[in-house]
């Protein structure tokens, strides 16, 4: 039976954690200053899996460089913690760092209630939320055919066969990047992509530590 | 600059074997308060990442340079293995703080040669077998 | 960099804490509504059937209305008058066990027709309380609905039990972390290590002695699982659709009824699968035993099964050893896993009754294969997988988890 190990599977979510995040307007160094004329106080906003999470990973190793520390925070499914978790960034924000949130709306309007109060005479607050809210839109995180494209671009994966089944399971997810990104990996652990997974893949896997999928 | 030299050539490791090597730095900023050197173990593949720190030890204060070797008994489990949905990995890493600037060696460990690869086979079991009605064959 | 991700603080048992407390609370609150809509009903109506029967003058019949934004609802009220001895007294209570309020205003209507004002009537009074009267002491049917909280109760003993369980297991792996998972962490030794025992050897461990295997999910409850959703969401769209149609035929209750058919048929579907599970409860049961329940990879086991009643019903019967890997992510506000089949060693395949009965059978793990893995995301686990075909029946279709451990290396050199 053809198939790919997860390790040589260029779609296994530590691979996809290398692809940077791309601004559709401007560079980095652009958007760091618009950032900061909103008083580092705004949302990141998107669809499911349009790179909401993976530019507020990014924006926690940008921010230091400009001499303003981050407290990440990353909000589980389970509501249970979320108190806790709430309270330990806030107490890192009140000792000078900007809080940033993944999953704003993960929280229970009273504790997002609590953030927005807390968060207001403090560095700042960086969130990723889904619709437009309170905080001014800081991103907002679209998805096209054009990106997927310059992703597999950056996985190496320009190979025809590989895009036009990327396309195809871009609109079966209604532009959830995350969504086709895995469909791809399943399609290339399977071997469907002959022509490519003959080519051998080794060397080693960085670890980064602590976090999880891309988009 | 870090780097991680095994005394073996193999990258393979047998559970109880020892893997023995040195720690090699150049360069380092006279800010560093330690070097780590871990043996961890992590998943790669579609779900999201598992990972242990096995052992950590650390060098305090070391100098600009410097040299450090190291010897960890491989642990029994978890085994070093490859299916399609989840890889499980070793590695040797060193960091240093708090820049941490990293380095890892990716070693596997298994009571065979290489780490095991496990072979997909096709689930035969009906999707919907909770409707499902055996006939009368 | 202050950036290091603080939401891997797992929370320690909260859930299963507060899920025993609502388990209790509804618990809780169905045996105290039970109590007093079945219990304390059907006791008063024991008793009655020994109270005096007299004549009564019915001073007051009416409907009171009551309706407000909630709703509409109308309450039965009858008043009545009855001697004891020299005693004038006043009673107003109709009966029992049956409820004298209601939504519609027809039923109330009958029952206060029944006793028209400045009637006379036949009611009866607690010779020891002689206040203590009842206009109608009969059987009602409706006193079953004084059941339903039970419902409230045996769902919150369930949340109870999943939440006691949860919080003792996680008690459990606590204490065995404590005992056994120790991780050096200290910073000033050298810079050697000895090799650490993992909490997986301490399980295989406690499970490396003879075993007979549960199946991985439990049938009841999977029966009482299904059952509810089934109660409560045909509950709800059959109610809503009922009361669409309670003023006649008209554009809104057509709209809103084409609107329900998706909903209607989910729960159609819901009722079909609970009818599937209730057959199934019905299956022969295989039990399933090994002669450890850790096994070692490229060793060797006994496994032996039997056959509760109703043998000849299974046609044919298969039992495999099964190996998967499994993967959990996150998708959007839900989690998934993905799970890939990587092994299967074939125990039994059989049409014969007496081999589906009872056998035994000595069976290899594979020797280049992965042992039982159980991280956060990402597992292997190993599995009996029994499959047996009933004709025109539910199959008996279940799994029962053990494990399987690595090899031991000097074992393995010795074998070299």
């Amino acid at each position: 039976m053809n198939f790919v190990t997860a390790r040589h599977n260029p779609f296994a979510t530590d691979r996809l954690d290398t692809v940077p995040f791309r601004f559709s307007l401007g560079d980095w160094e652009e958007n760091l200053q618009r950032l900061a004329k909103l008083n580092y106080r705004a949302a990141i906003v998107g669809q499911r899996g349009s790179g909401k999470s993976t530019l507020l990973r990014e924006l926690v190793k940008q921010l230091p460089k400009v001499g303003q520390p981050v407290s990440y925070l990353n909000l589980p499914l389970e509501k249970t913690a979320h108190g806790k978790l709430l309270a330990a960034g806030l107490a890192s924000a009140f000792r000078g760092a900007v809080l940033l949130v993944d999953g704003m709306e993960r929280l229970s309007l009273v504790n997002r209630f609590r953030i927005m109060r807390e968060t207001k005479y403090l560095p700042g607050l960086v969130a990723t939320q889904h619709r437009t809210g309170r905080l001014p839109t800081w991103i907002h995180c679209q998805t096209s055919v054009t990106l997927l494209r310059e992703i597999l671009q950056d996985l190496q994966l320009s190979q025809p066969e590989i895009i036009a089944a990327g396309e195809q399971a871009f609109l079966r997810a209604r532009g959830n990047l995350r969504d086709t990104l895995r469909e791809l990996y399943d399609l290339y652990a399977r071997g469907e992509f002959s022509s490519v997974t003959d080519r051998s893949s080794s060397g080693c896997h960085r670890y980064p530590r602590g976090e999880s999928s891309n988009v | 600059m870090i780097t991680i030299n095994l005394d073996k050539t193999s990258n393979n490791y047998r559970p109880g074997e020892v893997i023995a090597g040195s720690v090699r730095w150049v360069d380092l900023p006279a800010s560093t308060l330690r070097i780590d050197v871990r043996l961890i173990w992590y998943t790669v593949g579609k779900g999201s990442r598992d990972l242990e720190v096995v052992v950590n030890r650390s060098v305090a204060k070391p100098a600009a340079e410097g040299q450090q070797s190291f010897e960890f008994a491989a642990p029994a489990r978890p085994n070093s293995f490859s299916g399609t949905l989840l890889s499980l990995l070793w590695a040797i890493e060193v960091i240093s703080f708090p820049d941490q600037e990293a380095e890892q060696l990716e070693i596997s460990i298994t009571p065979a040669e290489s780490e095991i690869v496990l072979t997909p086979i096709k689930d035969r079991s009906p999707k919907w077998s909770i409707f499902k009605l055996s006939s009368n064959r | 960099m202050n950036a290091k991700p603080i939401s891997e603080n797992e929370p320690v048992g909260w859930t299963a804490v507060i899920a025993m407390l609502v388990g209790l609370l509804l618990l809780a609150v169905g045996l105290v509504l039970c109590w007093f809509f079945f219990v304390r009903p059907l006791q008063s109506y024991c008793q009655s059937q020994n109270w005096t029967e007299t004549d009564c003058q019915i001073v007051l019949s009416e409907v009171k209305d009551q309706s407000d934004s909630d709703g509409s609802s109308f309450q039965a009220i009858i008043r009545y008058q009855y001697a004891v001895g020299l005693r004038e007294l006043t009673g107003d209570r109709i009966c029992f066990l049956k409820a004298t309020s209601s939504p519609r205003k027809s039923e109330v209507s009958r029952m206060v027709a029944d006793y028209p004002t400045g009637s006379t009537a036949r009611c009866f009074y607690d010779p020891q309380r002689p206040e203590q009267s009842v206009l109608e002491r009969g059987f009602s049917h409706h006193i079953w609905f004084g059941l339903l909280p039970l419902i409230l109760a045996v769902v919150g003993s369930v949340i109870y039990y999943c939440g006691y369980s949860a919080y003792a297991s996680n008690q459990q792996k606590q204490l065995e972390l404590s005992q056994l998972a120790q991780t050096p962490s200290s910073t000033e030794q050298p810079l050697t290590a000895p090799m650490n025992l993992f909490q997986a050897d301490a399980l295989d461990l406690q499970w490396d002695v003879p075993r007979k295997l549960k199946p991985a999910s439990s049938k009841w409850l999977r029966v009482i699982g299904i059952g509810f959703f089934a109660l409560f969401w045909n509950g709800v769209t059959w109610t809503s659709f009922f009361s669409t149609w309670d003023h006649g035929f008209n554009l809104f209750s057509l709209i809103i009824t084409l609107f329900m058919i998706p909903f209607m048929l989910v729960g159609i579907f819901v009722v079909a699968a609970l009818i599937h599970q209730l057959l199934s409860l019905l299956n022969p049961y295989v039990e399933i035993a090994l002669s450890t329940g850790t096994a070692v990879v490229g060793g060797q086991f006994d496994i032996a099964w039997q056959t509760s009643a109703g043998v000849r019903r299974i046609r044919n019967l298969s039992i495999n050893i099964e190996g998967t890997e499994s993967a959990t992510y996150r998708q959007g506000t839900d989690t998934k896993t993905d799970t890939q089949l990587f092994a299967v060693v074939p125990v039994l395949e059989t049409m014969l009754p007496e081999q589906i009965k009872f056998g035994n059978a000595q069976i290899q793990i594979p020797a280049n294969t992965m042992h039982t893995f159980e991280g956060a995301h990402n597992k292997v686990l190993w599995h009996v997988r029994v499959r047996g075909e009933i004709p025109y029946w539910p199959d008996v279709d279940e799994q029962y988890l053990f494990r399987v451990k690595p090899n031991d290396p000097v074992r393995l050199d010795d074998h070299n």
